[in-house]
């Protein structure tokens, strides 16, 4: 579940909703944290495990964004601004760093899955991967599937939690998820990869048994 | 990159599929991409599975805001006065 269609810039009504709120409306204050709140507080989630401590900084971020709100120039979505918030906040209190980690890489798939240097088609599968469009669809969308795709997101590094949650689950654009975390295209985008990668090969073992 | 330039292997394409789906690949790079999936079903079942994996997790959802939590933010507003 996308919780919103990505998008470039602020709409013109996002605009006016801020205006309204920096007036003193409380009705729109109302509605845009009736809009963007889950998805800030799935955000945050995936800095801080504690879910108290993370409705704790989405209310903060709300303060931070509210104390800042007559600079929204609409130059991003207004969920994108709102999440910048959140990240500076969350952030420092992630239980790992948010550094770069390419000690943790890994390839993704494992090597041994394709043909050697010395095989007749190198680099190529040794055997296919499942085509899940095969697989029946409680089996595809059920509950234990469901199971194992939360158990993998929670056990990726918060680095690559953080993005993934950015894209897959709140729905921002590329742009602006990569903008929000405030990181080069390509190292959000390594992160990314390799969250992806995981989840699927934790779903691959599930399917495959 | 592949040793030879005018095709990449399953091993390659499975780093550059996020890189794909994102569209932040070069366009030579895209058509070597889509060049390998015209022939290869194994690597076209590996793209449907991450696709798969994307929409799972987007399934993971989010949490909906408590009423105490909502409560506790329209009462901070209240007495945040804009000036």
């Amino acid at each position: 579940m996308s919780l919103s269609s990505p998008q470039d810039t602020a709409t013109p009504e996002e605009l006016e909703l801020v205006a309204a709120i920096c007036s003193g409306d409380e009705d729109a204050f109302a509605a845009a944290v009736e809009r963007h709140y889950r998805a800030m507080l799935a955000v945050a989630k995936a800095y801080v495990v504690a879910a108290d401590v993370a409705k704790q900084v989405v209310h903060d971020a709300w303060m931070a964004a509210l104390a800042e709100s007559d600079r929204f120039d609409g130059s991003t979505p207004l969920r994108a601004w709102l999440l910048r918030f959140v990240v500076r906040r969350a952030a420092p209190l992630a239980a790992q760093p948010d550094g770069d980690s390419p000690a943790t890489a890994k390839p993704a798939v494992e090597p041994d899955r394709f043909r050697g240097r010395a095989d007749a088609f190198p680099g190529h599968w040794r055997a296919y991967p499942r085509d899940w469009r095969a697989l029946p669809d409680e089996v595809r969308r059920g509950q234990r599937a469901r199971a194992v795709v939360e158990a993998a997101v929670e056990a990726l590094p918060v680095e690559q939690r953080v993005v993934v949650t950015l894209r897959d689950i709140v729905g921002c654009a590329p742009r602006d998820a990569y903008d929000i975390l405030e990181l080069p295209d390509a190292v959000a985008r390594e992160r990314l990869h390799q969250a992806r990668c995981r989840v699927r090969a934790a779903l691959e073992r599930h399917f495959d048994g | 990159m592949a040793e030879s330039p005018d095709h990449i292997s399953c091993q390659e394409l499975v780093e550059l599929v996020t890189g794909y789906l994102e569209r932040a690949l070069p366009p030579a790079e895209t058509a070597l991409f889509e060049q390998h999936l015209n022939f290869c079903e194994g690597c076209v079942w590996y793209v449907d599975q991450l696709r798969r994996t994307m929409a799972a997790t987007g399934r993971l959802g989010a949490d909906d805001i408590a009423a105490e939590d909502r409560d506790r933010l329209l009462a901070a507003f209240r007495g945040w006065p804009p000036s």
